[in-house]
């Protein structure tokens, strides 16, 4: 009996080692790192790249929060008579 | 580098771009004005002081977001309320400041070396040096690092061929500054698997590319052309490790 739970518990464990190397990606060369920052920054430092990268990355604005002009339709107006024809599409 | 009336007659004539700053910006130690004005080096024309200067001109003039840095709209002229705060602007600009370089991939690869040396021997890096070296910095790491960038960070005339007609701090119409090429072989990645290189992105490929440099760059594009298909196949695969 405790033969056979041996060779059951070898078995799942090379199951468990082959699911976890095909689960994990190996680590990215250095060379393929593209998103990181510089090497030598303090603690702080990296705290505020974080940051930044948030900023850069996934803040979307919106014309609610600042995208474009805030005087769009004018602008459209006062761009009519150069397209001589047409209609201004106000927001 | 800068050789702006080509005292070693190689054809090539890079000036650095001179802007006066704006207030918000502070003259980084060791600056050397010029009429009151500053050598600019971020931007296709090179229209920017430093990484807030670009930053700043991003957010306001690109996608019309307003700071404390820029409160003017940029249609109406009208001052109002900074849409984004000093922080998030000064987070991004030391992201921007500390983000990784891409490094050259295959470096040993017999090829890639080979058209590394073809690279160096048709003048291409007259302007698209390869290192640079950073002065004192407030961040630490930045400070007093080599860095292969692949350019000069001047302006260079290309000739009527790419004169957009439009100037800029104190780039002319024809004058762009050289654009680094670490990097190239990565940015069809992130554009669908396609390039657009040049100021517009009108070339699809770097060959295309090549053969749109004229002006300081026409006596190397012309010894591109010139090259057996294999020595140009060496340089586009140098090209693309980058």
């Amino acid at each position: 009996m405790n033969k056979w739970l041996l060779i059951f518990a070898i078995i799942l464990e090379a199951i468990l080692i082959v699911s976890c190397e095909r689960i994990t990606p190996k680590l990215p060369a250095d060379d393929q790192i593209l998103d990181g920052p510089i090497d030598g920054l303090s603690s702080a430092e990296k705290t505020r790249f974080l940051a930044g990268d948030v900023a850069f990355n996934d803040e979307i604005f919106t014309r609610e929060t600042g995208l474009g002009s805030v005087s769009w339709p004018q602008v459209a107006e006062a761009a009519m008579p150069v397209m001589a024809r047409g209609h201004c599409l106000r927001p | 580098m800068a050789d702006p009336s080509d005292m070693d007659k190689d054809g090539i004539s890079g000036e650095p771009s001179y802007g006066e700053l704006p207030s918000f910006l502070n003259v980084l130690p060791n600056a050397i004005p010029k009429n009151g004005k500053y050598i600019h080096r971020f931007g296709k024309k090179a229209a920017a002081y430093n990484l807030l200067h670009q930053t700043v001109n991003a957010y306001s003039q690109d996608i019309g977001i307003s700071s404390a840095f820029a409160p003017k709209d940029v249609y109406s002229g009208q001052e109002i309320d900074p849409e984004i705060s000093n922080l998030t602007i000064n987070n991004v600009v030391f992201y921007l400041q500390t983000l990784k370089a891409p490094i050259q991939r295959d470096q040993n690869d017999a090829q890639i070396q080979q058209g590394k040396q073809t690279f160096i021997d048709l003048g291409c890096q007259g302007c698209h040096r390869q290192t640079l070296k950073t002065g004192l910095s407030p961040i630490d790491a930045l400070s007093n690092k080599t860095f292969h960038p692949y350019t000069d960070l001047l302006l260079h005339d290309m000739g009527s061929g790419l004169d957009d007609g439009y100037t800029e701090g104190s780039a002319k119409t024809s004058e762009w500054r050289t654009p680094p090429l670490w990097g190239l072989g990565l940015s069809p990645n992130s554009q669908g698997g396609q390039y657009f290189l040049m100021h517009d992105g009108r070339a699809r490929s770097i060959e295309q590319a090549i053969d749109m440099h004229g002006g300081e760059a026409e006596g190397s594009k012309n010894r591109f052309k010139k090259l057996a298909q294999g020595e140009q196949a060496d340089l586009i695969k140098f090209l693309k490790s980058l």
